[in-house]
Formats: structure tokens, C-alpha cells, sequence
């Protein structure tokens, strides 16, 4: 057996080098997976070159030029992302469900030099922007050339670009990519990360998972599969924090990634695609949880290759981390909690069967080596273990500030620690507690409520689903609680009885003085309940 | 520039790695990892050497194991400075200083062990 060729010295400075050094290392092995076509290290970084240089031809001296991404998870999204990177540009994946206002406040505050995007996006893009010369020129992925509308197709755009490593040198502190948060409030904000955070963030998450499962805090099985090499299903939008840092972690830890091929979640798929694949872990926010626990046919499916289920972009309920270790007790949950803003990596929690009992409501973990937090209250003072306070950070992943808008970068960190708007309480050995964002505590008539609270004992109802609570506006408390509830399916539930309920189980100012019963609960993309939407609503029950 | 590490001192290095294995948290842990590990040293030929893991002990033995199911290509320096925590070993992993052929899942495990 020899050893692998060492013919190339690959400095990482740029993120897109790892793609390199993986091709030169790697090159034979799998790196993607989209339907049938089964992409090697040689093959992606073959593509990164060719966009690269395509971009070179048509956007000479572009340096730090902005290219949007508005594409689904294709072998093209990841050649267009690290293809920027390698020729000095920033990608800037967009959401693929924006439209109209959200499409043109991003484009014009991140300036895009270039747009591109696949044909089941180009519409919205045109319709936001009906005078071609309002928006940047645009190449699609298995589209129609128009040369009136400046668009041309993916294979015109690299039809004569090369597949030779660009002669560029870029700098490990110039900005790698421009992430859009996608918030539950207001428009979405730009994220600038310089390539250096982005390698960190790649060293400091895997080096966690190998040193608890060196300190036996963790099955082996999570990262270390016996029957099978680790390979990641990322049915999780690349444009999304949730897709991009799985994307980027598979990277240097040179493993392949699958993507599934439907636009829409699909479980039936999902499944398929790790019977097929011998899919080792799977990353799914939530609700897409929520959908595949939810497939009839799942306990029925194969899916014994599978050790790992990592969970992020939104708060997992209690009761589903046990669903899922009950139902799949040979398979590791990594739940964490991180926020676009360092790349996710705060803290994980690595779950087994073994661990149900001390799942708790908020129950988190303990923040990961080389991320320090802390959790303050106003005066920016560390609190007392099981008090709440605001949860701040530094790591070498942070964000470089939000794109043109330097008065929130400045008032999101006070020297190098971050503010994180998130409300925590640590206990005695540790462990971090989400209570819940900063904003959504309701004062009402001088006392703090928390909603994770009032939610959690609401939900306990038995006919109740889902309860969220929000403050609303009052002229002589300041703010009331509100509560929404959903019921169980199939099951009515009164305001008298979540009124009843409540009683004796909480503080009279807690205790929500309007209740409103819906059928179903606005939610943002990544699954989170969209708060600002229903503090908008009317209280009129439907 | 740094001095290349002795043969002497690289051992001593990967004799406190392997020693963690005493630990009987550890040594469960590699219980069933049967492997010969060939260790190639790029800066220092005369270096080479192998391991032989066998139901949870590891034995480092000078020279060439035509048999090894994983070869590591790297520097005497890479390695110290990952024995003895200066250096990530996934960093190392990510930018090449740390080569592998083998199965992946193998080189992961030693991985953790290196910490």
C-alpha cells in the first residue's frame, strides 16, 4: 500500500484550498451525492476552478465582488460557492423562498455583482426586478439565454473556462461568504464571515465530537460508524446555516455529503435515499423532523445505517428529542444551539436513549472547547448559577459584522464578545438553559415573563398541541400575555379550560389574559413560530 | 525554523499517545480495533515506524509493515505538536499536514486517540 501522492503545498487561506488539498489527498473518493451523479473530490474541485475562472472572464479585477447563490442543494451551489471563493469573490447564498421586497432589499444592500441561480428560481428573481438593468446579470443553472434580459445559461457561462487552479492568492482574513440570517423579525440581515472563521468553525466542531467520544461522553458510533463510512443527508437549504455548516463540515472532514433531489421535503425520499446511500447521518431542523417521525411507513423502512440525527435552526421540543432517541435508540441526537453569527458552533449536546431522563425543556448542553460564554446580566456581570441573563460569546467563528449596517454590529458586541439577544440560565455543573430570545419576555405590570414558561405548562394541557405566548401592548400594564393554542387533532379546547388550567400553576401576572385557539401557527422557514406575525393578529379565534 | 525532532524524541511522543490506552476508559475503546498503523515521516525517513493495535493494547515497532490497513503521511514535527496539544488534529487533517490512506473511519478514531 503506498502512500498518498504529496505533490502540492496547499496553504489554507482561502476555505475553497480545503476543496483543493481534499482533490490532491482524496481526490478519488466521494464528495457528493444528487440523484445519480456521484461526485468526487477531483470532480467538485475541478468545477470550483472552472466557475472560478469563469468568473474571472467575465468579472475581471472583481476582487470581493458579491455573487449571489439562489439555488437549491446541487452539485452547481457547491461549485458556484467555493468557485467564488477561489477567485476572490464573496458567495452570497440567498433564500430560495424569498420573493418580491425580501429578493430586492438583499440585492440591493449586498450589491451582487453577479446573480446565479437555478431555472426553478429564475422567476422570482425577474419578478422582483422587471427592468433587467435593476439587478445584476444572471446565469441559470438549466435555464434559456436571453441576452436582452442579460441572462445566460450555466453552460454558456463555463463553456470556455478553464479547469487549471486560478492564479489568485487570497487572504485567510478577506471575507469568505455573506450569510443571511433569516430572522424572525424584520428584513434579513448580512453576515460577513472572513475565510479564517470559516476554517475555525470547521476545527472547533469536529475537534468537540472526537474529544467527548475520546472521553466517553459519546458513542463512538455517532462519528465512527463500524458497517459503514460516515456520510451526511443534508436535505437542509445550503443558504441556511443549518445546510451550509454540515455542508462545510463533511468538507474538512473530507466526507461526502447527499442531497436529496426534490425541491419540497419529502420523507418517502429521505428514506429511500439512506437505504440506497447507506446514509450514516441525517441533519433536519424541526419541523422536517416533525414530518419524517410522522411518515407511516418509516418504522417499516431500513434505516439501520444510520447513527447519527443532528438537529438545529430552531428549538427541538423536549418531548421530540425523546420521541426520536425512543424510536431510533441505536442513533446519537446532536442537538446544539449556535446562531448564524459564529457559524453555529456554541453548544452541542450529543443525546443517546440513555440520556431521556435528563432531557428537559431548554436543556442545551455545555458551550464547546475554544468558544467562551458566559451569562451576564445588564450591567454586563457574570449571573449566579440558575439565573437568567443574556448569553455572550467569543469564538474564533464570529462573524465579522452585519453587512452595511455598522451601528447593529457595534451594538452587538462590546470588544470581542458578542451579545447573543438570547436569555440562558447555567446550572452548578454547567449546562446551558435557552429560556428564549430577549425580546419575547413580556413585562407586564413591572414582573418579567418568560413565555418557555407559561408555554410548557400550557402544553402539558392534554388536549392542547402547541401554545405560544406574546405580550401585547396595554395601557395600564404596559403588556398583557397572550396565549395562542393549537389544539391536539381532532380535539376542541376551550379559553375557559387553558384559563382553569393555568390556575395554580403560575403567578396571576403570568397567567395569559386573552387566549386565542387557531388551528395552525405561522412559521418561518427554518421552523420557527413567527412571534412578530401573531402579535400583529387579530384576537379573534379561528 | 524549528529543529527536526530525533527519532528518540519522536518516540518518546508516541509512546505517551499509545500510553493512554492503559486507561481502562480507553482501552475499551480500542478493544476491538485490530490494525497495523504504517507511520510515514516526510522530514525524517529514518523515523518510519508502525503500530500494531491488538484488543486494546498498541505495540510501535521501527520500519515498514507491508500488511498495514492504514498508512499516515506527515512531519516528526506535525505529530508531536498534536501529541502534545498544540496542534488540532482535525486542523492538521483539514490542511494535509496529516495524510491518510485507509479507511476513513479508522483515521478518525486515531484522531481522538491523538488528543
Amino acid at each position: 500500500m503506498s502512500p498518498p501522492n504529496v505533490d502540492e503545498e496547499v496553504p489554507l487561506r482561502a476555505f475553497s484550498d480545503l476543496l483543493r488539498r481534499n482533490s490532491l489527498d482524496y481526490g478519488d473518493m466521494l464528495a457528493v451525492v444528487y440523484g445519480e451523479s456521484h461526485l468526487t473530490w477531483s470532480d467538485l474541485d475541478d468545477s470550483i476552478s472552472v466557475v472560478a475562472n469563469a468568473l474571472l472572464q467575465s468579472h475581471p479585477d472583481s476582487s470581493g465582488m458579491r455573487v449571489a447563490i439562489v439555488m437549491e442543494n446541487r452539485p452547481e451551489h457547491l461549485a458556484s460557492l467555493y468557485g467564488s471563493q477561489r477567485a476572490g469573490m464573496v458567495p452570497a447564498p440567498i433564500s430560495t423562498r424569498f420573493v418580491g421586497r425580501e429578493i430586492r432589499h438583499v440585492f440591493e444592500t449586498g450589491d451582487p455583482g453577479l446573480c446565479i441561480c437555478s431555472i426553478h428560481h429564475q422567476q422570482q428573481i425577474i419578478d422582483a426586478f422587471p427592468d433587467a438593468d435593476k439587478r445584476p446579470p444572471m446565469v441559470v443553472v438549466d435555464g434559456k439565454s436571453d441576452k436582452r434580459a442579460n441572462i445566460r445559461t450555466w453552460d454558456e457561462f463555463i463553456n470556455k473556462a478553464s479547469r487549471n487552479l486560478p492564479e489568485i492568492v487570497v487572504s485567510s482574513d478577506e471575507l469568505g461568504v455573506q450569510l443571511y440570517t433569516g430572522g424572525t423579525t424584520g428584513l434579513p440581515k448580512g453576515t460577513n464571515f472572513s475565510h479564517r472563521a470559516l476554517l475555525d468553525a470547521c476545527t472547533l466542531i469536529p475537534d468537540h465530537g472526537l474529544k467527548l467520544i475520546f472521553e466517553g461522553e459519546v458513542p463512538e458510533s455517532a462519528l465512527l460508524p463500524s458497517d459503514h463510512e460516515l456520510k451526511f443527508l443534508v436535505p437542509t437549504p445550503l443558504y441556511h446555516l443549518s445546510g451550509f455548516m454540515p455542508a462545510i463540515i463533511m468538507t474538512a472532514m473530507k466526507r461526502p455529503v447527499v442531497f436529496p433531489k426534490s425541491l419540497q421535503f419529502v420523507p418517502e425520499e429521505i428514506v429511500k435515499i439512506v437505504e440506497h446511500e447507506k446514509v450514516t447521518a441525517i441533519f433536519m431542523v424541526p419541523t422536517q423532523f416533525r414530518i419524517f417521525l410522522d411518515y407511516p411507513d418509516l418504522d417499516s423502512s431500513d434505516l439501520s445505517s444510520v447513527t447519527l440525527l443532528s438537529s438545529g435552526g430552531s428549538k427541538m421540543p423536549a418531548e421530540m428529542k425523546k420521541e426520536i432517541l425512543r424510536r431510533f435508540p441505536e442513533t446519537v441526537l446532536v442537538d446544539g444551539y449556535g446562531q448564524t453569527e459564529n457559524i453555529g458552533a456554541a453548544i452541542y449536546s450529543f443525546l443517546t436513549v440513555d440520556d431521556i431522563p435528563k432531557i428537559t425543556e431548554g436543556y442545551i448542553g455545555k458551550p464547546i472547547n475554544g468558544v467562551e460564554m458566559r451569562v451576564v446580566n445588564e450591567k454586563g456581570e457574570d449571573v449566579a448559577p440558575g439565573e437568567v441573563g443574556e448569553a455572550i460569546y467569543r469564538s474564533p467563528s464570529l462573524m465579522r459584522g452585519y453587512h452595511g449596517d455598522d451601528s447593529m454590529t457595534k451594538e452587538s458586541f462590546d470588544g470581542e464578545w458578542f451579545y447573543t439577544g438570547d436569555l440562558f440560565r447555567v446550572d452548578e455543573e454547567g449546562n446551558y438553559y435557552y429560556i428564549e430570545r430577549k425580546s419575547e419576555v413580556i413585562f407586564s405590570g413591572g414582573e418579567k415573563v418568560f413565555p418557555a414558561e407559561v408555554e410548557e405548562i400550557i402544553c402539558q394541557h392534554p388536549k392542547v398541541e402547541s401554545a405560544v405566548i406574546v405580550g401585547i401592548p396595554d395601557r395600564v400594564w404596559g403588556e398583557i400575555v397572550r396565549a395562542f393554542i393549537v389544539p391536539v387533532s381532532g380535539r376542541k379546547v376551550t379559553p375557559d379550560e387553558i384559563t382553569d388550567w393555568c390556575s395554580g400553576k403560575m403567578a396571576t401576572y403570568k397567567k395569559p389574559r386573552e387566549i386565542v385557539i387557531k388551528q395552525k401557527l405561522p412559521v418561518a422557514e427554518d421552523g420557527k413560530i413567527l412571534r412578530s406575525a401573531l402579535k400583529d393578529l387579530n384576537s379573534g379565534n379561528g | 525554523m524549528n529543529k527536526v525532532p530525533t527519532k528518540d524524541e519522536l518516540r518518546t511522543s508516541l509512546e505517551k499517545m499509545v500510553g493512554k490506552m492503559d486507561d481502562p476508559k480507553y482501552k475499551s475503546r480500542y478493544a476491538d480495533f485490530n490494525r497495523t498503523l504504517q507511520f510515514e515521516f516526510t522530514d525524517n525517513e529514518d523515523a518510519v515506524c508502525h503500530i500494531i493495535f491488538k484488543e486494546g493494547s498498541a505495540t510501535i515497532v521501527d520500519g515498514v509493515a507491508e500488511e498495514a490497513e492504514l498508512v499516515i503521511t506527515t512531519t516528526t514535527d506535525a505529530i508531536m505538536e498534536i501529541i502534545d496539544g498544540s496542534l488540532s488534529p482535525t486542523r492538521a487533517f483539514m490542511g494535509g499536514r496529516v495524510k491518510a490512506k485507509g479507511p476513513m473511519n479508522d483515521l478518525i478514531k486515531l484522531q481522538a486517540l491523538m488528543k
